[in-house]
Parts: structure tokens; C-alpha cells; sequence
């Protein structure tokens, strides 16, 4: 594609490839995040189901609060943890999203 | 030849892209939310909280709300429930005689004879109990239908361990079950205008409302304000956020913790308590009319994002007819301008519908499972039409005129024309249709029609809709009543 455009247009990459490549770099490095978050704490796709199970399990730190009542059942800190890893885990779903969104457009250039 | 009257055309038609744009500027903030640590000064704390509940005749979702706000994962002995009953006339009174036995040192019974001044006089009415003696650290007002998640409450606590935030609210989710269609609509409209919008808000270091179902704010700042909220306005949330965050302190919203609500399940129910909040919105607008636009101001709430932010939302309606305006104008008198015009306007508009929607979607995936089809028609079926008409329409014509050249039916023709014209208009009519949709639902004769017509012209219209009836009425100074959204007790069993 790229050595037909460069003799129609005498560029070696048009607007329209350079957007391929643009979402295909930000979809890639979505998948390398999303990955990275759920091996450390269940972040991304699913995170709102596995959050607490695996927080629980990564929970390494047991705060000793003694005035605590019996009751409490997770952690401050594992809730702590979970969260956290819940809102870096939205940097990859935004990137995730503007992917698609720039495939779209590239699709719609495309058609065009 | 551009003439200045072109310039003001195509201004207006780009008037729409205000709320476009403020709304991709939202969501790109809450991508990075986690750029800005917000739980950076967090420490596990459990300050002694008093939760207020305002209870107007709510003996059906009141016993269970107290039931699982004595059951939190929080210390007992730091947390004491006072329901303010505001003169109810059900069974509220016993119910609330049978918990204070049940729970002696948890549970307190606060009576006013007289009652139906509104919902902030019963809430000072708490208050002034609550700050009379020195027990409570911090205030948690909350709604009688409001369930809150088991540790909704000691996650929104840990942000007061940071002496200069001064409030806290959390991620308030839409928990009738069943749901209907409304109840969905709702559901996905929370992710957007909560754990989107409130996320973007802490990252730009200013909340514009704390959630009234779930208000935090520490002991010292509410006695900074006054010890007592606004009772001359019906958005005494936000008054009490303001105002806070001028008093100097920061306002934290708290998108883990999650409690839920019942919301309305009707569109005359939808438009009751929107109008409410809509005219609120007027008088924040009005009353704090010398913080807008001043960056000096304490609390960043003089920012030109949050500007942005509230002004997109208060004046939307605005911007939409005088883009619609903009758009009929310039059909008439240069074609192909107005096409142009629409062309962008409407790609722009498409742009946003899939950045917002699939941030949602993906924003709230438990959420998004239920109501990902309400979130994929928030805009209505015919505005979905138009922007994918926006988007790919050029090629179908293309295409089609090709198809039409080979049969020999090509040409110019009026439909098209009148296409145009009333896809220009439609912005403006679908707030007329959202009106008529609500007329239809009052009469009732034909109840099966009103969801399906949703669907046809828009949640988002409708709430276009409301916000203008709520201008027309605060215009007119209408008498300011709390019409109280009914509670049936229909909230879902949640963790």
C-alpha cells in the first residue's frame, strides 16, 4: 500500500496510513497496559468484577487499626490498592476508545 | 463573497460544538484521572460521622436503609444515624420508634411538628442538633432511599485524613430492580454526569456538586459556612459545595465508592426532579455570579474549564437552538455553506457520541452491561440517523445518485432539499417532540407508545427540554416547591 501510494503521490505515507498506524500503535500500547494492570492489581477489562478478588490477593499490606470494629471485612489498604489500580487501568481504556475511534475514521476515509 | 452575517451564521452553528467539545474535554480528563493521585493524601481514618436523613413520609424504603447503614463496614461507635422526620403522616414515626429500640446508640428520632418548609429546613433542623454537641468529626447527609455498599462509607472518610479537603462525595448509581426502560436511560446518564464528569472535575481541582444522596464534609468546614445549609434555593447541594470550596477547602469525589438510589421511573417523575435541579442550577448560576471567570477566586471555581463545564450545561439549550438557528439561516441563503456547516457540526457530533459513549461503556462495564443499549440510544434514533447521515451520508449519495444515473432518475430534486431542511430543524424539534412525549405519557391513553417513541427522539433531548421549561419557569418566578420524586423501595439487593 505504502510503495502504491508513494507512486500515486510521490509521499511515502499519506495522512490516511499515517492514521492507520497512529491507531494501530495506540491500540497495541492499550493491550500492553491492560495487560500490565490486570497482572497487578485487575485492572482493565473486567477490573470491576476481579477488582476486589485480586486486590484481596495482591492485599500484601493489613493495616492494624486497632480501634477497628470486627466487622470490617477487606482491608483499608486493599481497598486502596484496588482503587488505584482502577483508575490507571481508565488511561487504557480511553487509549482503547480513541483507537476505534481513529479505525472508524480511517474506515470512513477508506469508503471515501 | 463571506459577509459578516455568514460570520455570525456559521458562529452560531459552531455555538453547538460548545457542548461537544466541553464534553470530550471531560472525559479526556477522566482517562487521566489517575495521573492527578487522588488518593495521594488518603489515610485510614474513621472519624466519628452523624448521618443525617431528611424523611418526609418514607416508611417504605426507611427501615431498610437504616438496616444497612447500621451494617457498613465502618465502627459502630463511630457512627449514629439521625432521621429528621419532617411531620410524616405514614408510618414513619413507628418505624423510626421500633429502630431507635433496635438500635439504641446508633439510631436517633429527630420530629419536627411542623413540617413541608422543604428539604434543607429539615436537614438544618438535624444539623443544629448534630453541632450543638461535640460527638460528630464529620456530616454525612444522605437520602432515605440511598443503599450504601459496605465500604462506600470508610472510602470517602479516608480523603478527610487531608486537613484541606473539606468534603467528599461518591459515585451514586441507579439501583431499581427491575428497571425499566427510564431506569436505564438514567443508569448510563449517571456514568456519564458522575464517574466521567465528577472525575474530571477532581482532576481539575474543583467539584461543582456534591451528590445530594451522599455528602460528606467534615465537621470544621460546615461550621465555616455557617453550620447550616442554603434553605433559599432547591439546589442545596451544590450551595453547600460552593460554598465550601470558597470557605477555602477541596471538594473530593470518590468514583470507587458506590451507593445506590432509586431513581424515577416515569418521564413525568424524570421531569419533576430535573426541573428541580435545572432551576437549582439557575440560582447557583446567578447567586455566585461575581466567582464565574475569576481565576483568583478560592477554590479554582473562577477556572475557564469549569466555566466551560457548568455554563455547557446550564445553557445548552441555547446552544443547541442557535445551532439549529444558525443552520436554517444559512440553507437559505448559501447552500452550500449550510452544508458545509452541517457537514462539520454533525461529524464533530458524531465524534462525541462515540468517544462519550464507548468511555462509558467502558468507564462502568457493570453498569454498561445492563444499560448499554439506553447509552447507545441516549440521542434518539432519528439524531443517530442524522450523524451517521453526518459521517457516511456524502458516500451513500454518492452511491446512490450513481445507482440512480443508471437507470436514467438522476437530478436534482426537492427532497433532498427538504431532507436537509429538516435535519437542520431537528435539533430544535426534538425537544419539541421530548415536550409532546411527556404531554403523551400525562394523558396515558396510549402507554405502550411512550418507551418505543423514546427511543425515537432522545433522552438527551428530553433533559434539553426540561432545562428549558425550568428557564421558562424560573424566568417567571414561578413558586420554588419540592416536589419529592417517589420512593417505592425498589433498589436491588447489592453488595
Amino acid at each position: 500500500l505504502i510503495a502504491e501510494d508513494r507512486a500515486r503521490t510521490g509521499r511515502s505515507l499519506s495522512a490516511g496510513k499515517a492514521t492507520v498506524v497512529l491507531a494501530m500503535a495506540m491500540l497495541i500500547a492499550a493491550m500492553l497496559r491492560h495487560r500490565r494492570n490486570v497482572r497487578r492489581v485487575g485492572g482493565g477489562h473486567g477490573a470491576g468484577l476481579r477488582r476486589d478478588r485480586v486486590a484481596r490477593q495482591a492485599g500484601r499490606v493489613r493495616v492494624n487499626a486497632e480501634d477497628r470494629d470486627l466487622k470490617l471485612t477487606t482491608t483499608a489498604a486493599e481497598d486502596l490498592e484496588a482503587d488505584r489500580g482502577f483508575e490507571r487501568s481508565l488511561v487504557a481504556r480511553e487509549a482503547a476508545v480513541v483507537a476505534l475511534i481513529a479505525a472508524l475514521i480511517v474506515v470512513r476515509q477508506l469508503l471515501s | 463573497v463571506i459577509s459578516v452575517l455568514h460570520v455570525v451564521l456559521v458562529a452560531m452553528v459552531l455555538s453547538g460544538a460548545t457542548v461537544l467539545i466541553v464534553g470530550c474535554m471531560q472525559f479526556s480528563l477522566a482517562g487521566v484521572h489517575a495521573l492527578s493521585h487522588p488518593y495521594r493524601n488518603v489515610v485510614e481514618i474513621y472519624p466519628a460521622v452523624a448521618v443525617v436523613i431528611p424523611a418526609w413520609n418514607e416508611a417504605a424504603v426507611l427501615e431498610r436503609t437504616i438496616d444497612r447503614m447500621m451494617a457498613l463496614d465502618y465502627p459502630a461507635t463511630k457512627l449514629r444515624l439521625y432521621v429528621i422526620d419532617d411531620a410524616s403522616t405514614d408510618d414513619t414515626p413507628a418505624l423510626l420508634a421500633r429502630k431507635t429500640s433496635e438500635y439504641p446508640e446508633g439510631v436517633f428520632h429527630l420530629r419536627r411538628e411542623k413540617g413541608g418548609e422543604g428539604k434543607a429546613h429539615t436537614i438544618n433542623h438535624g444539623l443544629r442538633v448534630i453541632l450543638g454537641e461535640p460527638w460528630a468529626e464529620a456530616i454525612l447527609v444522605t437520602d432515605a432511599d440511598v443503599i450504601f455498599t459496605t465500604t462506600a462509607l470508610r472510602r470517602m472518610t479516608r480523603h478527610l485524613a487531608d486537613p484541606a479537603v473539606g468534603a467528599v462525595t461518591c459515585y451514586i448509581k441507579e439501583g431499581s430492580r427491575p428497571g425499566n426502560y427510564m431506569n436505564r436511560f438514567v443508569g448510563f446518564e449517571y456514568i456519564t454526569a458522575q464517574a466521567a464528569a465528577r472525575r474530571a472535575q477532581n482532576v481539575l481541582g474543583v467539584q461543582a456538586c456534591l451528590a445530594g444522596g451522599a455528602q460528606l464534609i467534615s465537621r470544621g468546614a460546615l461550621e465555616k459556612i455557617g453550620g447550616a445549609i442554603d434553605t433559599t434555593s432547591l439546589a442545596e447541594d451544590t450551595f453547600t459545595t460552593f460554598n465550601v470550596e470558597l470557605a477555602g477547602y477541596k471538594v473530593k469525589f470518590d468514583g470507587n465508592a458506590v451507593v445506590w438510589a432509586e431513581e424515577p421511573r416515569s418521564i413525568v417523575g424524570l421531569w419533576k426532579q430535573r426541573q428541580r435541579w435545572s432551576r437549582g442550577n439557575f440560582q447557583v448560576t446567578v447567586r455566585f455570579r461575581r466567582v464565574w471567570l475569576r481565576p483568583r477566586t478560592e477554590g479554582h471555581l473562577g477556572s475557564l474549564p469549569f466555566a466551560a463545564i457548568w455554563f455547557s450545561i446550564v445553557f445548552m439549550p441555547l446552544f443547541i437552538v442557535m445551532a439549529s438557528a444558525g443552520l436554517v439561516t444559512l440553507f437559505f441563503i448559501d447552500r452550500p455553506l449550510a452544508v458545509d456547516s452541517f457537514k462539520a457540526l454533525w461529524a464533530l457530533t458524531g465524534f462525541t457520541y462515540l468517544f462519550v459513549t464507548f468511555s462509558s461503556l467502558l468507564l462502568d462495564t457493570e453498569t454498561a452491561r445492563r444499560c448499554w443499549f439506553q447509552g447507545l440510544m441516549f440521542p434518539g434514533l432519528i439524531n443517530l440517523l442524522l450523524i451517521f447521515g453526518g459521517l457516511f451520508g456524502p458516500i451513500l449519495a454518492a452511491h446512490f445518485a450513481v445507482q440512480m444515473a443508471a437507470v436514467g432518475l438522476a437530478g436534482p430534486g426537492l427532497a433532498p432539499k427538504l431532507v436537509l431542511l429538516a435535519a437542520d430543524l431537528w435539533l430544535t424539534l426534538s425537544m419539541v417532540a421530548a415536550y409532546g412525549l411527556k404531554k403523551l405519557e400525562e394523558c396515558g391513553r396510549v402507554p405502550w407508545l411512550v418507551a418505543p417513541l423514546m427511543y425515537l427522539v432522545g433522552y438527551g433531548p428530553l433533559l434539553c427540554c426540561v432545562t428549558v421549561a425550568a428557564f421558562a419557569q424560573e424566568l417567571r418566578g414561578a413558586e420554588m416547591r419540592w416536589d419529592k420524586t417517589e420512593k417505592t423501595g425498589s433498589v436491588g439487593e447489592f453488595a
